[in-house]
């Protein structure tokens, strides 16, 4: 089955054409790599993902159907991004993880177990939010979104500035959850990393990218 | 009698505020040789604001003075006195939507943020029968109301396009998580509220203490018991604090239309 299905898809912002013409898809249980130079619209393309922002032109599905017809808030529910910029709220990191379940009445996944699938002790749940260092928030990003048991992440380099041990536990969480059925969209600029986790590879180059390759097919020697 | 020069102590007709008047420009020119000799160069600007600060009293009074004269001959005032508030609610709107340029939709906001805090409050009051329908009790608390209420909503409108662009990372944040544009901004929804309160808030806390407010001073030399008067005081306050609460409420809600569209994602212009 198709999570996603774009094709032709054009997006301005700020007046600037940042994707151009993107073909993209992502199946659903598979991790589909998203690699590409700084600038050429990853982070613009996953927030078309979830609604955060709707393409100009061209088709944009998740599965099957019209992204603009979804209702935003449950698309966003559903297929959660965990933003590039790790951004804590005010208050214990207890209070982050647990926003979403406060916001929708349930919980996905108890906090302190998202925490920790997310690469954090649960000794940290009443740690100040906002005084965690760089690595230690993109944790509490994460988790954030993983206790909504979301059927499909998005996920804005959610490794970077983590110390390499972490980083291959929130990989091993990330396949777990993939594993039970998950659809992962995951940008990355480790190619290590990309050939670690991802089914499939897509290519975002200058706002336009074709079709995403199988891990054994796609040629890095153009990726960046 | 000690030394003025009306029995009363305060001028009783035209006639008698026009001889008070004249002497107390005095000052008035004093203040502009002053200017002239210390080369302040205030002199333009200080006439300017005389004249026009006058003429606009001059006609706010004989407006009164006709809405009072149709009171008391027991004809409508209130359409008329209802016109005037609106009146009231767009010049204040359009001054507070300066402060917001770039916003659309600004003007709308701001007038009728600072039309629903106002007459909300003034008509509690009036409800509450704190306060008698007669113009001359309605206009010039109105007046208060209103021009406190566009203060509030200036600060409100600066504050909270200040708060959402330093915040943005956060509302976005929250969106991703599935929040309603209404759920995203309640904390700077917050922030702008509280902050565009706090002067009045320490305004009151220092009633009394630094200065005596307008109201209660007209009512002491009016002749009225300086305890009434205070508490007279307290009343027009608390229309002013509530009003402006209600305002600021208000307008944060009106910007989350201009800040989003209907599918809670954030507008280009921000
Ligand atoms: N609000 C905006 N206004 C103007 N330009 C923007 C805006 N947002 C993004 N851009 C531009 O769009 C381009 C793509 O940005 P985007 O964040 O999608 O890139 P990216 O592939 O995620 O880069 P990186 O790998 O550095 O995160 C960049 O050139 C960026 O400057
Ligand atoms: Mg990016």
């Amino acid at each position: 089955m198709t999570a996603y299905r774009l094709k032709g898809v054009a997006k301005s912002v700020g007046g600037k054409e940042v994707l151009s013409s993107v073909d993209f898809e992502a199946r659903e249980g598979e991790v589909t790599a998203l690699v590409g130079p700084s600038g050429s619209g990853k982070s613009t393309l996953l927030r078309i993902l979830n609604r955060l922002i709707d393409p100009d032109r061209g088709i944009a599905e998740y599965r099957g159907e019209d992204l603009r017809l979804w209702d935003p808030l449950e698309l966003r529910r559903e297929a959660v991004l965990v933003p590039q910029e790790a951004v804590m709220f005010p208050g214990s990191v207890a209070e982050n993880v647990g926003y979403a379940a406060r916001l929708h009445g349930r919980a996905g996944m108890d906090s302190a177990a998202a925490l920790q699938a997310a690469g954090l002790p649960p000794s940290f749940l009443d740690r100040d939010a906002e005084r965690l260092s760089g690595g230690e928030r993109k944790r509490v990003s994460l988790a954030r979104a993983l206790a909504l048991a979301p059927r499909t992440l998005l996920l804005d380099e959610p490794t970077a500035g983590v110390d390499p041990r972490s980083a291959i536990s929130i990989e091993a969480s990330v396949m777990r959850m993939r594993d039970g059925g998950g659809t992962v969209v995951w940008v990355t600029h480790d190619v290590e990393q990309a050939l670690r986790v991802a089914d499939r590879i897509a290519n975002l180059k200058a706002g336009r990218a074709g079709p995403s390759q199988p891990r054994k097919d796609f040629r890095w020697g153009e990726a960046f | 009698m000690g030394g003025g020069l009306l029995s009363a102590g305060l001028p009783a007709t035209w006639q008698e505020g026009a001889l008070v008047l004249a002497l107390a420009s005095m000052l008035f020119f004093l203040v502009v040789a002053v200017s002239a000799w210390r080369g302040l160069r205030l002199g333009k600007d200080l006439s300017t604001g005389f004249i026009l600060g006058g003429a606009q009293l001059a006609l706010v009074s004989l407006i009164l003075m006709a809405l009072i004269e149709w009171h008391a001959r027991g004809s409508l005032w209130l359409p008329a006195a209802a016109l005037l508030v609106v009146g009231m609610a767009a010049i204040g709107g359009r001054r507070s939507a300066q402060r917001t340029p770039d916003m659309p939709q600004a003007f709308r906001i701001t007038t009728s943020s600072i039309a629903f805090g106002s007459v909300l409050a003034l008509s509690v009051l009036l409800l509450a029968g704190a306060l008698p329908l007669r113009p001359e009790f309605l206009i010039p608390l109105a007046g208060m109301a209103f021009g406190n209420s566009m203060d509030i909503c200036s600060l409100t409108m600066e504050r909270i396009t200040r708060e959402f662009r330093m915040n943005r990372g956060a509302v976005e944040a929250r969106l991703s998580l599935g929040a309603s544009s209404a759920q995203a901004m309640e904390e700077v929804d917050r922030m702008a509220v509280r902050a565009a309160l706090i002067p009045t808030i320490d305004r009151m806390k220092t009633l009394g203490v630094i200065f005596i407010p307008g109201a209660m001073a007209g009512l002491i030399m009016a002749g009225v018991e300086p305890l009434v008067a205070a508490q007279f005081q307290l009343v027009i306050f608390l229309m002013i604090v509530g009003g402006g609460v209600m305002t600021a409420l208000a307008a944060a809600t009106l910007c989350r239309g201009s800040f989003f569209n209907r599918e809670h994602q954030i507008e280009d212009w921000v």
